[in-house]
């Protein structure tokens, strides 16, 4: 895997141009300071060719050029904060720093990467030169005759003394952006872009400006380049936009103590807030603003200053897709737009405007994955912007709270609509059953996920099912006007994942509907769902032969009864079951989970009736791997190490159980215990 | 190649430390003096950004990190940095925080890049929950918005303050 480490190839295309028309010592200054310190990865990096740098300072003054000057004036005004060590050094340290500096641009310049061979021998002897040079230099450098030149050189003073007390204000901005990507974008936006204008400045947030010097640092560079993932990677998948909607409904839950405001401060920022969560069990208030909160990474980067060949950072290599490069080798000619380009993802950039997808659609023609996530200003005239890109597939808008149905009618109409197969408007609450009938009309789509887009109804969602036939993933989370057993006629036969969390189902017909649209479900999440009944369960149950993952969390109606059922119909289907806070489920139960001889993962959380009669059953799961009994305080340490004995669990969580430490010991031996 | 050669590294305040070629390769700027030069002795290299106490500290975890490499460490932060470093780091990193500073610029000047990982993660939890007040005063900034400015930079940032 390439690393392509912080972006220091910036600094020879930024000082090529100054330093062609004036030599000063300063240039080589921030030079050194950088291109030194970045090295490592020399080789690996080089896709910029002489020639295509020349063409960049040749064309109209992009705004590249522009931020370059900007940086290095900055580099060095900022290095002036740290007590003069660069400046002096450079200064009086004859010309060794500048040799190695020379050295370093050198071989960007010689490239294994270069694509032009004339260039590549040109390049050799000029490397060859230097290389004298810097051989002699070093030489007399490392072998002193006369050993008060290392004296002297070590005599300088650099300013301050042996006993200067360092702190943050003297580390200079390139470091500080370091430090910002280990910081989720929530804190970032919240609390240090008003410490002051700089650091709220366009420097440490990608905006518009980013994506446009996308647009001309791609045209003028190899593809090669684009093609190795980049190291930095402050707003790659890293972090998750993912709202967590159950935790946010456990947290309205009076019963559950256990989440709530702590959880803000540990590990997810779900930004589950006390008052908060009081706003939201309201209805005037913003699911999306609670959930956008979730956008727990940072994305910020001085893009246009030393630390990175800024642009680049916004493209993101993403994992599952990467970016390859179909570029013809043989060929010199740099390549005009984007055209390779097939992955984007700018999530967690909430500087982004309409104007930023608009550059986009200059450069690229063949986009088939764009991931916008938290781009909280991407609005209507984007998605009209976005519907130019003929080869979309994959469009993910999570927390785009400012789309409408003006924004997805765009999208219906656009060259795209018969490409779609993946969309995500979570929190797009804006959207309406207006614009659920014009999603309708994307008749390919296979994965939709409307996760708390709050205003949909059972009106917009008969028109989906009437005609989106391809649907095989469907998640309504967090959607409760939505009265399913509204839903007139209409099947999606291939639907295989369902989640309805939270999604007010007032009756059993609701689960009829469900079985009517296909009987190929294979996850179905139910949770919180209290007014369904063992009855309707039986009746999804019956129907759908290929339910493997089943989570029934809080439904408070379902007893005992649902279990035998799910034994005598799944027993070899079902793997995961999520029992969380069922009060109708105890001992009994259990038992009928003997014949589930795949069920894998068992989750019975807050079971207030089940105790260690209930346990031992457990034993006899040929394949339970992963339970969780968390709260369950009526369970004994004794029962689990006879199960941890019998059974071949791998995983146990026990939050908040009253079991002895020795006993944690003893288990953990065996099986991996979350507490 | 049969020995372990070595390299002198001279600090700022004219200390000399002997280190195996091998550990001290960890430094992409060492690695990069040393890549062309004749190898039969011991190289001196002057380190004329650092000062001894930083430098010990530097070869201190090249000796411990250049045969066990560092765990990369997540962007972002999700909790404390102590969850997701070994002991050995967290031990490391039992260090005031002048000295701290001193060694994300030597890590930075040297070009080590798991140590400025790993340093820079280190401030970034330190600093992660802090107000905009405390911040500033960490780093030394002033506020320069008018509160005007404050206020509208916090109404676009709205999305994530309504949490």
């Amino acid at each position: 895997m390439f690393v392509l480490k912080k972006s220091k190839d910036k600094p020879p295309i930024n000082t090529t141009p100054t330093g062609a028309s004036s030599p000063s010592t300063t240039t080589h200054h921030t030079n050194s300071t950088i291109s030194v310190t970045s090295s490592s990865n020399n080789d690996k990096r080089l896709s910029l060719t002489s020639t295509n740098l020349a063409r960049l300072f040749l064309s109209k003054p992009s705004p590249n050029v522009v931020n370059h000057a900007e940086s290095a004036k900055n580099t060095s005004s900022s290095s002036s904060h740290i007590p003069k060590i660069n400046v002096e050094s450079s200064l009086e340290t004859n010309s060794n720093i500048n040799s190695y500096n020379q050295k370093s641009s050198l071989i960007v310049n010689a490239s294994p990467t270069s694509n032009s061979s004339f260039l590549k021998s040109k390049s050799k002897q000029k490397r060859r030169k230097h290389k004298k040079r810097i051989k002699n230099l070093r030489k007399k450098f490392y072998y002193p005759e006369d050993t008060s030149q290392l004296i002297r050189y070590s005599d300088i003073d650099f300013g301050y003394g042996s006993d200067y007390e360092f702190s943050f204000s003297d580390l200079p901005d390139e470091i500080i952006v370091q430090i910002f990507q280990y910081i989720p974008v929530v804190y970032l936006a919240k609390n240090f872009s008003v410490v002051s204008k700089k650091w709220s400045s366009e420097d440490f947030q990608i905006t518009d400006k980013g994506l446009l010097q996308l647009a001309h640092k791609y045209i003028y560079s190899n593809a090669d380049y684009l093609a190795m993932p980049p190291a930095i990677d402050p707003i790659s998948g890293n972090f998750d936009l993912n709202f967590d909607y159950e935790q946010h409904l456990d947290s309205i839950d009076e019963s559950a103590s256990v989440y709530s405001s702590t959880a803000f401060d540990t590990q997810s920022y779900n930004g589950e807030d006390d008052e908060n969560t009081e706003a939201i069990g309201e209805e005037d208030d913003d699911v999306t603003s609670t959930a956008s909160t979730d956008i727990s990474s940072f994305t910020n980067t001085k893009f246009s200053k030393a630390i990175a060949p800024t642009p680049f950072n916004v493209l993101y290599y993403q994992r599952n897709f990467g970016f390859t490069s179909k570029r013809n080798p043989n060929s010199r000619e740099p390549n005009y737009g984007l055209q390779t380009l097939h992955t984007l993802n700018v999530q967690g950039c909430h500087y982004i405007t309409d104007n930023g997808v608009k550059y986009l659609t200059y450069i690229s023609q063949n986009l088939t994955h764009l991931n916008l996530r938290g781009c909280t200003k991407v609005n209507d005239s984007a998605m009209s912007y976005i519907s130019q890109f003929s080869q979309l597939n994959y469009l993910d808008m999570t927390g785009c709270v400012n789309v409408t149905d003006l924004g997805v009618k765009h999208l219906s109409q656009s060259a795209c609509k018969t490409k779609l197969k993946y969309l995500d408007l979570t929190f797009c609450h804006q959207v309406t059953d207006e614009g659920v009938r014009y999603l309708s009309e994307m008749t390919e789509l296979e994965d939709l996920t409307l996760q708390c887009c709050r205003h949909i109804t059972a009106k917009g969602l008969t028109q989906l099912v009437n005609s989106c036939q391809n649907i095989r993933v469907l998640n309504l989370t967090g959607c409760h006007l939505l009265e399913i057993s509204g839903v007139r006629s209409g099947s999606l036969p291939k639907l295989e994942k369902l989640s309805m969390m939270g999604c007010k189902l007032t009756s059993d017909n609701c689960l009829r509907v469900i079985s009517d649209w296909t009987c190929n479900l294979k996850e179905l999440v139910l949770s919180f769902s209290d007014m369904i009944t063992d009855g309707g369960i039986e009746r999804v149950i019956i129907n759908s032969k290929n339910l493997s993952h089943l989570n029934l969390k809080k439904c408070s109606n379902i007893t005992d009864k649902s279990l035998e059922c799910i034994s005598k119909h799944l027993s070899n289907v079902v793997e995961y079951l999520n029992l969380t806070g069922v009060r109708g489920f105890t001992n009994g139960g259990l038992k009928y989970l003997e014949n589930c001889t795949s069920l894998k993962e068992f989750v019975i959380q807050r079971c207030i009736h089940v105790n260690n009669e209930g346990l031992a059953h457990l034993a006899y799961c040929p394949s339970l791997e992963i339970l969780d009994i968390s709260e369950n305080t009526l369970i004994t340490g004794d029962e689990l190490l006879k199960l941890c004995k019998k059974g071949k669990l791998k995983q146990l969580k026990i939050e908040k159980c009253k079991i002895s430490k020795e006993i944690i010991n003893t288990l953990s031996q065996t099986v991996v215990i979350t507490q | 190649m049969s020995e372990t050669k070595q390299v002198e590294l001279t600090s700022k305040d004219k200390v000399s430390f002997k280190v195996d070629r091998d550990v001290i390769l960890m430094s992409g700027l060492v690695k990069d003096m040393l890549e062309e030069g004749d190898e039969d002795e011991t190289p001196i290299i002057p380190i004329p950004n650092v000062d001894s106490k930083p430098l010990q500290k530097v070869i201190e975890y090249c000796q411990y990190h250049h045969k066990e490499p560092a765990q990369e460490i997540e962007k972002p932060l999700k909790g404390k940095i102590e969850d997701v470093i070994c002991d050995w780091d967290k031990k490391f990193l039992e260090i005031d925080q002048s000295l701290l500073i001193e060694l994300i610029m030597a890590a930075n000047y040297l070009n080590i890049k798991d140590l400025l990982d790993l340093t820079c993660a280190k401030v970034a939890s330190m600093i992660k929950g802090k107000s905009p007040e405390q911040i500033r005063e960490m780093f030394g900034i002033e506020n320069d918005f008018t509160p005007e400015e404050e206020a509208k930079i916090r109404e676009e940032n709205k999305w994530c303050e309504e949490a």
